[in-house]
């Protein structure tokens, strides 16, 4: 009882994938924290689209989808908003763990993106997990001009549970496979946290994303989750540059779940996300 | 004698006053022969050969009814004397002359050349101004024409020799010249400001001793530009009230040269506005002795006058007396000069009549200059550069096509001024000032004016311009004469990827008058403020997809924001478009 309740309380954070080129925040369960706080036994962690570190061995296997609408509406194209679509599900094998995710993303059909993201990952001497994701990436115009980019990504993530706290680095957006155009495939992206187990205020995290790229590479986020009862909560979070704040409410019930969540950008507007979970 | 009376023109009887004006104008101008152009200073070293004193010459035009004997004729410039011969050899490219021809025709002019022009013409194997068909060439019988025309010569034609002046046919000289010895000491001619390249000729001589100003446009060696058909027609308006009168009197006389008999031809009057015409005054001109005379009212009106006599036409400009209020404004400046642009100010006639810029003012209250001293007619709906030097702006801007640069500048100061234009009789015409404090921006380049209606010095209607453009419409009128804001981009999608098609995201940004821009930002999907746009100005921006620090942004969707200022607060306004390579 004392392990399973440890396993629990730990949370990690990680590599967390955006299972996206650009996006401005992770999908799903993680888009109201801004991917702060990952619960490996919530949803957050058995999610498709992050790597198989995270997944509850409780659950056989598990499917999840979820919808993205980005920003507020604009001058043009008033009518057309820029959303993304996301499903996948995850198997846990005696021996290793799988997770397959699907994404599309539609920018006021003028501009779309679809990607695949598969991660596999096992647990070493019960001290960590460890996982190799490998995402692909085609972009296109809907113009019928038939201009189509490819990119391939390869990527690792690493689980480190402490007592009070979690703390992981990763790498992102390490291409592989390149799209040949200057300005084309996504910037190396370095991201750092830490966060805590949950206490009486709920738990905490930190989270800081370096882009070298970037004339201002640095990015800070702090979030916060906090369960009012066992299978209903609140999270929050605010980033800079770009600044950021989301908010989201997040529930399980028995083999199911979901979440929905807002993140306002003072200047591009409001984004809404839901997302649904089921677990055997 | 030659005062021209207007006093108690309204209480004259029409018939009356055109006697009197008839009698007092047959008194005017009294000789057959008149220097009408005198080329003193062309371009190049006074010594050079094919340039230089060798391209000097006087012209002189038998404006009488009898044929002119140009024996025994001398010219002086009080100084020195030269006896005038027949051209005898044909020079090159001018064989249509006449060289042994010792008499002018009524009409006809003769053309005195300095002694080397034939062979300056040989050493530059071409004429440096063509010269009229039909033109008597003479030349002195002494190395140089006048020993060489000084800038501020004037010149005697007499009749006599070389110790005695017998008769006194013309004179070109700052005022009457009465000469017994021919070289008494200098006769000046001074009046108007030397310009090198520019010859002088003379105006109003029908009315009065003659007056001499350079000429407008190019040299016309061998042609009275004044004499249109065998007719001269000059004419002067009476110094009245304008302000209180709704019509300008209007007093003409004419000359008809090689007639003496009483003839009477039809005259009209005419205004145009636009592409209409309305007939104001028409009758009957009788001559006496060679000379006319007609008198009528030109009501006080934004059109622009033409007098018909028998078949010739003359423009009537009555702007240098009278000018619709506003006719002309201040469009645009530049005040912060560069190395490669000099200051300039640009004129913009917005009335429906040409307008005449002779003698008009520039400046402010402690110094005015005078925009140009010579007819400078600005078309309506026409543009006028005013500078500081004309070559260097003309250098900078390859299309503009009117400019002047006047003897001496008001430098306009790079921060905050007042600009007056004033016209010939110092009535304020325009008046703008401007203040870089008025603008979030204005590192270089011209300002714009908005509205021409409205004061010139309101801050609200200046605008840095987004192109400069002297002597063309400001672009700053079309983008910000809208009546709400109009913000778009475009093209969606766009493509920097160089292929010369959709490389650039075009950002158009209008805004009504009492709007103001606090920012324009272009934002990359993950919400970053990938460019921001500093020098802000309305009308369109380009953008090449690459952050301030040359970076490509990330293909994907792009956001453009702009956050603008109103009297109510503020709004934001964003546009969403997609970049891809």
């Amino acid at each position: 009882m004392e392990v399973a309740f440890f396993v629990l309380i730990v949370l990690t954070l990680a590599f967390q994938s955006m299972a996206a080129l650009g996006d401005p925040f992770p999908g799903g369960y993680s888009m109201g924290n801004l991917g702060t706080i990952v619960w490996k036994r919530g949803i957050a962690g058995q999610q498709p689209w992050v790597p198989a570190a995270y997944v509850d061995k409780r659950s056989k296997w598990g499917l999840s989808a979820g919808v993205v609408s980005f920003y507020g509406k604009t001058g043009n194209y008033r009518d057309r908003s820029i959303y993304r679509v996301i499903g996948g599900g995850w198997y846990c094998a005696s021996f290793m763990n799988f997770k397959l995710s699907f994404t599309q993303l539609d920018a006021f059909r003028v501009y779309y993106e679809q990607s695949v993201f598969v991660s596999a990952g096992k647990s070493v001497f019960s001290l960590f997990d460890i996982s190799i994701e490998v995402s692909a990436y085609r972009t296109g115009l809907r113009d019928n001009s038939g201009r189509v980019r490819t990119i391939g990504e390869i990527g690792s993530s690493f689980w480190f549970p402490l007592n009070l706290v979690s703390l992981a680095v990763s790498v992102d957006h390490y291409v592989i496979k390149k799209s040949g155009i200057n300005g084309a495939d996504p910037p190396l992206t370095i991201r750092a946290g830490i966060h805590t187990k949950l206490n009486r205020f709920g738990a905490q995290g930190v989270l800081i994303e370096i882009v070298p790229e970037y004339t201002t590479p640095i990015r800070l986020i702090i979030g916060e989750e906090y369960r009012i009862v066992r299978w209903l909560g609140i999270h929050g979070a605010v980033g800079n540059n770009p600044v950021m704040i989301g908010i989201g409410l997040v529930f399980d019930w028995k083999r199911s779940g979901g979440n929905s969540a807002l993140v306002n950008h003072p200047v591009l507007g409001w984004s809404r996300g839901f997302s649904l979970y089921y677990r055997k | 004698m030659n005062q021209f009376f207007c006093f108690q023109i309204q209480s004259l009887n029409y018939r009356v006053y055109s006697l009197i004006i008839f009698l007092l104008s047959i008194t005017g101008y009294t000789q057959n022969v008149i220097i009408t152009e005198i080329y003193r200073d062309p371009p190049g070293s006074e010594t050079a050969l094919g340039g230089g004193a060798s391209h000097e010459f006087i012209e002189i035009t038998n404006l009488g009814c009898d044929t002119f004997s140009l024996k025994n004729l001398l010219i002086t410039d009080g100084v020195d004397t030269d006896s005038l011969i027949m051209w005898d050899n044909v020079i090159f490219s001018h064989q249509e002359c006449f060289y042994s021809q010792d008499f002018l025709l009524p009409g006809q002019t003769a053309l005195i050349l300095d002694p080397d022009y034939s062979k300056a013409v040989q050493e530059n194997h071409a004429p440096p101004f063509s010269i009229e068909k039909g033109t008597v060439l003479l030349r002195v019988d002494d190395r140089d024409l006048g020993n060489g025309l000084a800038v501020d010569d004037g010149i005697v034609l007499y009749r006599g020799d070389k110790k005695n002046v017998l008769e006194i046919i013309a004179n070109a000289s700052d005022g009457p010249v009465y000469l017994d010895n021919p070289v008494p000491g200098k006769i000046s001619l001074s009046n108007s400001k030397n310009r090198e390249g520019f010859s002088v000729t003379p105006y109003m001589f029908l009315f009065d001793s003659v007056h001499f100003s350079y000429k407008i446009d190019t040299l016309s060696p061998g042609k009275f530009d004044e004499l249109n058909n065998g007719l001269i027609a000059q004419w002067k308006f009476c110094s009245v009230d304008i302000n209180n009168q709704q019509a300008l009197p209007c007093s003409v006389l004419c000359l008809r040269v090689n007639d003496n008999a009483g003839l009477s031809v039809p005259w009209c009057l005419e205004s145009v506005s636009g592409l209409e015409t309305h007939i104001v005054d028409k009758g009957i001109m009788r001559f006496g002795n060679q000379k006319g005379v007609l008198e009528f009212d030109l009501p006080l009106d934004n059109v622009d006058y033409y007098l018909t006599i028998d078949t010739n036409r003359w423009y009537i400009d009555i702007s240098s007396v009278w000018s619709p209020a506003a006719s002309i404004v201040i469009s645009e400046i530049f005040p912060k000069a560069t190395q490669n642009e000099p200051e300039w100010i640009e004129l913009f006639n917005q009335s429906s009549k040409s307008i005449n810029l002779k003698n008009w003012m520039l400046g402010n209250s402690e110094d005015t200059i005078e925009i140009i001293g010579r007819d400078f007619y600005l078309e309506s709906s026409q543009y006028v550069v005013i500078t500081k030097n004309t070559k260097s702006l003309n250098a900078r801007y390859l299309g503009l096509n009117s400019a002047i640069e006047p003897f001496v500048w008001h430098t306009l100061n790079n921060t905050s001024d007042t600009i007056m234009l004033l016209n010939p009789q110092s009535v304020l015409i325009d008046i703008i000032c401007y203040n870089k404090k008025w603008f979030n921006s204005w590192p270089s380049g011209s300002l714009e004016r908005i509205k021409f209606l409205e004061s010139g010095c309101d801050s609200l209607l200046w605008e840095p311009a987004l192109i400069t453009s002297p002597g063309m419409p400001n672009g700053a009128q079309f983008y910000r004469l809208v009546d709400k804001p109009f913000f778009d981009i475009g093209p969606v999608p766009f493509t920097p990827d160089n292929d010369g098609k959709d490389d650039y995201l075009q950002i158009s940004l209008k805004l009504p008058l009492s709007y103001s821009i606090v920012s324009l930002a272009i934002f990359s999907f993950n919400g970053r403020m990938v460019y921001e746009v500093n020098d802000i100005k309305q009308g369109v921006f380009l953008w090449n997809g690459k952050e301030r620090n040359g970076k490509p942004v990330i293909n994907g969707p792009i956001f453009v924001a702009a956050e603008l200022k109103y009297p109510k607060g503020t709004m934001k306004l964003l546009k969403k478009g997609v970049l891809w390579r």
